[in-house]
């Protein structure tokens, strides 16, 4: 009688007990910062920019920003080289984009700032570099389904783990030799999934890729549309930026559809009048 | 006058016979390369590139517009039987580049007609000023208005705007005063010379 009383409550302390590890989490974070390539150890400064001379067409670089999580890198080289090909072929599109150079992340040095990207500006001839940064944040919690698995089913059936993938990658691409921050465009992607403890660390690494290209993909589109807002930028504030065009170039003698519309108004009032 | 000689007589030849060099130079491009202003021949010799460059266009939407908006600006002059329009097409192909050539050496290739476009507009509508209402009171708004677009046209040459994924150059809105200029100039001598021949009628 006494066994058959404490045995559930045994089970409840149990359920509760699980309950309270299931809020707990255990994050993982990978991430590399441009501010704190472009900035190190310089928490209150204020970079005072020049105003950018763009000399079009532009010859563009584009690499990624050293890991801040020092040894724990989450993406091989390989990746980077994918996901910044996939940028280039987007920004080659562009007829005021002249070259776009890969640079490999062997030459981008921890806390460089703007002397590194001044060396690579000498060694590749580029004028703008497009920096791409990331951050992952990887949560596992134990969901009710973990308690599922803990107390009633075999181990494989149910996937017991919660695992959350947060990712921003971004894109900040600046004019070397003034310093200044042409545009940016950011890519966030969020995954949500289930695993049990047995394939966990294979599912978190499905999980990590998945995010990265759903970032990724975010990124390219948001690319577009800051390439477009910061052509209008340029329009609306010429004293901010000054173009300038590299010898070579073609010119045209060319009409836009304003001067068109005139000319056909103008055509279409005389053979008004004529009848 | 017959009817068959009054419509050969409104046939724009000139604008048609450009119109139709502009097509064919177009589909040729052994003709393009043969035409097109490419400045390191231009002081090689060919000489003939001063002219015929504005013959040549870089994509179907500059040829579109550019010969849409000739043929019509020189069809509505020849119609009109406005005198010199032949020598004043020379002039300005002429002027634009010789312009473009001391103004713009970091420029090597040029194409397109809308530098003759423009000139021809300018010398419709002063033309235009001599004729009766609302022909005059339209080539006002014209003279009016082209000040403007140059500004406006200079401002937009200033950004990155020129630079889209259709377009494969970079506008040359200087082409377009210096035609408007040839025009100008072509106008007033042929007026001054009228003045000099019968000045109480010009009065």
């Amino acid at each position: 009688m006494k066994s058959s009383k404490i045995l559930p409550i045994i089970l409840w302390c149990l359920l509760i007990g699980n309950l309270l590890i299931g809020c707990s989490t255990s994050p993982k974070h990978y991430s590399s910062s441009v501010v704190q390539y472009l900035y190190p150890n310089q928490k209150q400064f204020v970079e005072t920019p020049t105003i950018p001379l763009l000399s079009l067409p532009l010859r563009i670089g584009i690499a990624f920003v050293p890991e801040t999580t020092g040894r724990h890198r989450l993406l091989t080289e390989r990746d980077k080289m994918a996901l910044m090909k996939t940028v280039s072929g987007h920004f080659k599109a562009y007829d005021f984009v002249k070259s776009i150079d890969i640079i490999p992340s062997a030459y981008l040095t921890t806390n460089g700032s703007f002397a590194n990207l001044s060396q690579i500006r000498t060694m590749y001839g580029i004028d703008v570099i497009a920096l791409i940064s990331y951050d992952q944040s990887r949560f596992t919690d134990r969901g009710l389904a973990s308690i599922t698995y803990w107390t009633l089913i075999g181990a494989y059936t149910i996937p017991g783990e919660k695992n959350d993938t947060h990712t921003m990658v971004d894109a900040s691409v600046y004019d070397i030799k003034s310093r200044k921050m042409l545009f940016r465009a950011p890519g966030i992607s969020h995954i949500k999934s289930l695993a049990t403890p047995v394939n966990l660390s294979e599912q978190l690494r499905i999980d990590s890729s998945k995010g990265f290209k759903q970032a990724s993909q975010e990124l390219i589109v948001s690319l577009k549309e800051q390439l477009e807002f910061f052509k209008e930028k340029v329009k609306e504030a010429p004293d901010d930026y000054k173009i300038i065009h590299k010898p070579g170039y073609t010119g045209g003698g060319s009409l836009d559809i304003a001067f068109l519309i005139l000319i056909m108004a103008l055509s279409g009032l005389w053979l008004f009048r004529k009848k | 006058m017959a009817i068959s000689e009054k419509i050969i007589s409104h046939i724009p030849f000139l604008t048609l016979a450009i119109l139709g060099l502009s097509l064919v130079t177009y589909a040729l491009p052994e003709v393009s390369a043969a035409f097109i202003y490419d400045r390191k021949a231009i002081f090689e010799g060919e000489i003939w590139r001063l002219l015929s460059s504005h013959l040549v266009h870089f994509t179907n939407l500059h040829l579109f517009y550019d010969l849409l908006a000739f043929g019509m600006a020189g069809w509505i002059i020849e119609y009109r039987t406005y005198r010199y329009f032949g020598l004043l097409c020379i002039l300005m192909a002429f002027f634009i580049s010789l312009s473009l050539l001391i103004m713009k050496p970091n420029m090597i290739y040029y194409g397109g007609l809308s530098g003759l476009v423009y000139g021809a507009m300018c010398y419709l509508a002063l033309w235009g000023l001599r004729d009766l209402q609302p022909w005059r009171s339209m080539a006002i708004v014209i003279l009016f208005f082209m000040p403007i677009k140059f500004l406006f046209d200079f401002y937009l040459n200033e950004s990155i705007l020129p630079y889209t994924k259709s377009q494969v150059f970079q506008p040359m809105h200087l082409s377009h005063i210096i035609g408007c200029l040839v025009a100008l100039c072509l106008f007033f001598i042929i007026r001054f010379n009228e003045y000099r021949q019968n000045p109480v009628e010009i009065r």
